[in-house]
């Protein structure tokens, strides 16, 4: 579905990856591992058409990514931006439909089918009570979950997640992984997620992305990329092995 | 408060304000007369106090509010800052100059309003040729670059002040402060501002997606360097157009919109129209006041404005948690 060929990214002064070509499939889910400051998060805004410089080498289908209109592109492509510039002012529901632009007519506004697409969205992440609430009032969970419903209302054929996980407890972790990865499955969309914890990669990704510091990417099965040489290699830490239900789990030394 | 009471009651209030700007004055009329001659002119006094004096002022003065709370809340969204007015950008502090010199100069008061809406141009443009490089437009410097230009236009506008004739300062000050008593013909700024009040409201759902911000107003698919331009544009226009009509009114810009975000309206289709309407009565009702309430003394509108809207906003600020 979505894939880049030969693409460079780089900051001034930087080259954070070479000559990297990859492609995410129906069905896949991909961890994007490395450390910070790496540039992952370029990666996943290039991936997601937001990086003007690196268009010319994503593909979409088959096609450029540049050559595909803005809607069309929203309506396959959609991303969960790890920081939010600003905040909303509206309620958590009117945050959620907004998700749905590319599918709207812009000019009439939403209708019904897109209220119950985004009523069913925050019924999935949990927060269907707190629909009516003003989107400034939620804690940093709910408004993670918020983010995650607003992209699910928007019904991507590729997911682009930059850190899904960040601010949400245990339960909900579990939870939006869960999730993705039955969307991948059931509904054959390709996900892609920026990842920190290493309790989840090797449980829930079919492939990996490793991004090193100097500008070298590695990617493949999560079977063949998530082993502990490669992972000391990527974050510089020594780690231990821990065999559970026929799982490994890396846990660092320190 | 209920969504479809507040739209009821704006339309209301809106109404209202005009029919009792056209009653309220030194000669008598009532709201029935009033009525009678929108819907049955025939001449006489009443007539002509109506259609040449009140109807012209009170259309005058709605228009000019709605259009200024209208550019508040564009620039609200565009700046991304809620407390962004219309005057950010330095388009009164130039339409001030451009009045405040043609006064000095000796000009009618036509020439004066040419000046102000020459001198609103003439400030967009600088900020928009400061600010706009090729795709990429950074509104923080649009920001700074407006404030900076505007202190500067406003040492101007002091200086302009301080050398002209004693006998022209009174004048200016009106100007200065906001006075819709010689406000020309309402007709061109209630074009401008239907006009522009459409074209917001078609625009109105990609404007609640450069709200929430500008990446993600891409990632959904927003074509995002034509829309600030027109919100830029719009707000200039919207601005300038007031700004000439009632010299630099300020507080209405600011309050409108953010008065009717703290009553929970905040999707753009509602909350732009709604400004509009807001913003225009409470300007038709101030002004109503400014000519009758120290009669025949009249006051500078701007003045009232800010004395009955300060404390107004205050209680709202207040009252929200």
């Amino acid at each position: 579905m979505l894939g880049c060929c030969h693409l460079t990214l780089q900051v001034p002064g930087r080259i954070l990856c070479r000559d990297l070509s990859v492609r995410l499939e129906a069905g896949q889910v991909w961890a994007f591992l490395g450390s910070n400051g790496c540039g992952k998060t370029t990666l996943i805004h290039a991936l997601a058409g937001l990086d003007r410089a690196a268009g010319a080498a994503i593909e979409l289908d088959g096609e450029m990514l540049t050559n595909v209109s803005r809607a069309g592109r929203a309506r396959a492509v959609g991303v969960l931006l790890q920081h939010e510039e600003t905040d909303f002012w509206g309620s958590v529901f009117e945050y959620v439909l907004l998700g749905r632009y590319p599918h709207s007519k812009h000019w009439r506004g939403f209708d019904t089918g897109d209220e119950a697409k985004a009523a069913r969205a925050l019924e999935a992440v949990d927060l269907a009570s707190l629909a009516g609430r003003r989107h400034i009032t939620l804690s940093g969970g709910e408004r993670q979950r918020a983010r995650i419903a607003q992209l699910l209302a928007q019904e991507p054929r590729v997911l682009l997640l930059d850190e899904p996980l960040q601010h949400l407890d245990l339960k909900h972790q579990a939870q939006v992984l869960a999730l993705f990865q039955r969307l991948a499955r059931e509904e054959r969309r390709a996900v892609a997620m920026v990842l920190h914890d290493l309790l989840w990669p090797a449980r829930c990704c079919t492939h990996a992305l490793l991004m090193h510091h100097d500008g070298t990417v590695a990617v493949g099965a999560a079977a063949e990329m998530l082993t502990r040489e490669n992972l000391e290699r990527l974050y510089g830490v020594p780690l231990a092995v821990v065999s559970h239900g026929g799982v490994g789990y890396f846990v660092p030394h320190v | 408060m209920p969504r479809p009471l507040m739209v009821a009651l704006l339309l209301v209030i809106g109404a209202g304000s005009i029919l009792l700007a056209l009653v309220v004055g030194t000669y008598p009329v009532s709201a029935l007369q009033a009525i009678e001659s929108i819907v049955h002119p025939v001449p006489g006094v009443v007539h002509d106090v109506i259609w040449q004096l009140r109807a012209p002022r009170a259309l005058a003065a709605f228009a000019c509010g709605g259009l200024l709370a209208l550019a508040g809340a564009l620039l609200q969204v565009l700046l991304r800052n809620a407390l962004a007015d219309p005057y950010v950008l330095g388009v009164s502090s130039g339409a001030a100059l451009g009045a405040l010199l043609a006064m000095v100069l000796g000009a009618s008061e036509a020439g004066a309003g040419l000046m102000a809406v020459a001198g609103a141009l003439g400030a967009i443009i600088v900020v928009f040729g400061l600010t706009f490089r090729g795709g990429d437009w950074n509104v923080y410097r649009l920001l700074l670059t407006g404030v900076v230009l505007s202190a500067g236009l406003s040492a101007l506008v002091s200086l302009t002040l301080v050398l002209a004739p004693q006998a022209q300062v009174k004048g200016m000050l009106f100007w200065l402060m906001g006075d819709l008593a010689y406000a020309g013909s309402p007709l061109p700024a209630w074009l401008v501002l239907l006009a522009l009040t459409a074209f917001v409201v078609v625009q109105a759902l990609r404007l609640d997606l450069l709200a929430a911000g500008e990446l993600k107003a891409r990632s959904l698919g927003v074509a995002l360097t034509p829309l600030k331009l027109a919100v830029f544009f719009a707000a200039a226009l919207a601005t300038a157009t007031a700004v000439t009509l009632g010299g630099a009114i300020g507080f209405i810009g600011l309050m409108a919109a953010h008065a009717l975000r703290l009553l929970g309206v905040s999707r753009h289709r509602a909350l732009l129209p709604l400004a509009v309407v807001l913003g225009g009565s409470f300007l038709t009702i101030a002004d109503t006041a400014a000519r009758t309430v120290w009669a025949p003394q009249q006051i500078p509108v701007g003045v009232l404005v800010a004395l009955a809207g300060v404390p107004a906003m205050l209680w709202l600020l207040g009252r929200g948690r």
